[in-house]
């Protein structure tokens, strides 16, 4: 294996890594690796500042989030405010008992009244009065 | 629960769920379990502690605002990730300069560590600051945080084969700068 075909492989198989045990130059790339994975213990400091920063970014998402929750959520139509019923105080009236027809009253026709002639001969044949009698109230 | 514990990904999912749900100790819980894995890339790529919390509140609030738009059945860990890099790079667009280069003074006190171990973390750590963004992007979420060749793919937005490529190269860069900065402590 050459040390172009061991570093490609980054000294992962078996080959690899006996090829780099005995090269001076390929021992010093596993080195610089085993390096590399050293700076991932190392923890970065983070300032009070940065994880207040954090909480205050954390419960603006969260709002966020539930804003449009409540936006998605389809909405209850919302009756209009019923109309302020006022209080009328009814005049309080003597009950009066009604009675209730049960059946249509009978209208008694007026019956038709043929005009009375009353026709009176006097002394004189040439006169004759004639009286007309209207009907009057029966 | 502690959050420094790794999650299982179905574990994980769940919190996720109650997230979406709105409920603010999932939502907790989420950003605590990815703080210090942020905070790390963001450290590496940007090489100040102060550009780092900044980037990491940035990776934070993209993803409270837009957790409720994740695929519950995808990984949350490379899109976490990905937001992180994408901050990053922005930042160092932003910046318009490269990071500032630790100068030799800074970095020789660190020489004096005796421990081969912690003279070689310090190499690395500042040979890392050198690499281009996108292979330094690479190599710590596949060497540092620990992320598969698939997950840094997704992470990256690029290819699994482009991700190996990124990662043989960097290691290349890397070897350089680490031999360059042992040939100037030794001196």
């Amino acid at each position: 294996m050459t040390c172009e075909e061991a570093r490609w492989l980054e000294f992962e198989s078996e080959e690899a890594r006996a090829h780099a045990a005995g090269c001076a130059e390929c021992g010093e790339w596993v080195a610089d690796g085993v390096a590399l994975r050293g700076l991932a213990d190392e923890a970065v400091p983070v300032p009070r500042a940065t994880r207040r920063w954090l909480r205050t970014v954390v419960a603006a998402a969260v709002a966020a989030v539930a804003g449009v929750w409540v936006a998605m959520v389809p909405r209850q139509e919302i009756p209009p405010p019923p109309i302020p019923v006022v209080a009328v105080a009814k005049p309080v009236l003597p009950a009066v008992e009604v009675q209730v027809p049960t059946q249509a009253p009978v209208v008694a026709r007026r019956k038709a009244v043929a005009p009375l002639y009353l026709k009176i001969e006097t002394s004189d044949p040439d006169v004759i009065i004639y009286w007309t009698v209207e009907g009057g109230e029966e | 629960m502690n959050p420094a514990l790794p999650l299982q990904p179905d574990e994980l999912a769940a919190w996720v769920r109650k997230a979406q749900g709105g409920n603010r100790e999932a939502m907790d819980h989420l950003l605590r379990t990815h703080e210090q894995g942020v905070l790390r890339v963001a450290l590496r790529m940007l090489g100040r502690l102060e550009d780092a919390q900044d980037a990491a509140q940035e990776v934070f609030l993209r993803l409270c605002r837009s957790l409720d738009q994740f695929d519950d059945t995808r990984e949350l860990r490379p899109w976490v990730y990905r937001m992180t890099v994408n901050v990053c790079l922005d930042m160092l667009r932003r910046r318009r300069t490269q990071l500032e280069l630790v100068d030799e003074g800074a970095a020789l006190p660190v020489a004096e560590r005796r421990l081969i171990e912690e003279e070689r973390k310090a190499a690395v750590e500042w040979g890392l600051s050198r690499l281009a963004p996108r292979e330094r992007a690479a190599l710590l979420l596949r060497e540092v945080e620990g992320l598969t060749t698939r997950e840094v793919a997704v992470a990256l937005e690029v290819e699994e084969a482009t991700v190996r490529s990124l990662i043989y190269q960097a290691r290349g860069h890397l070897r350089e700068w680490v031999k360059r900065y042992e040939g100037r402590v030794r001196k």
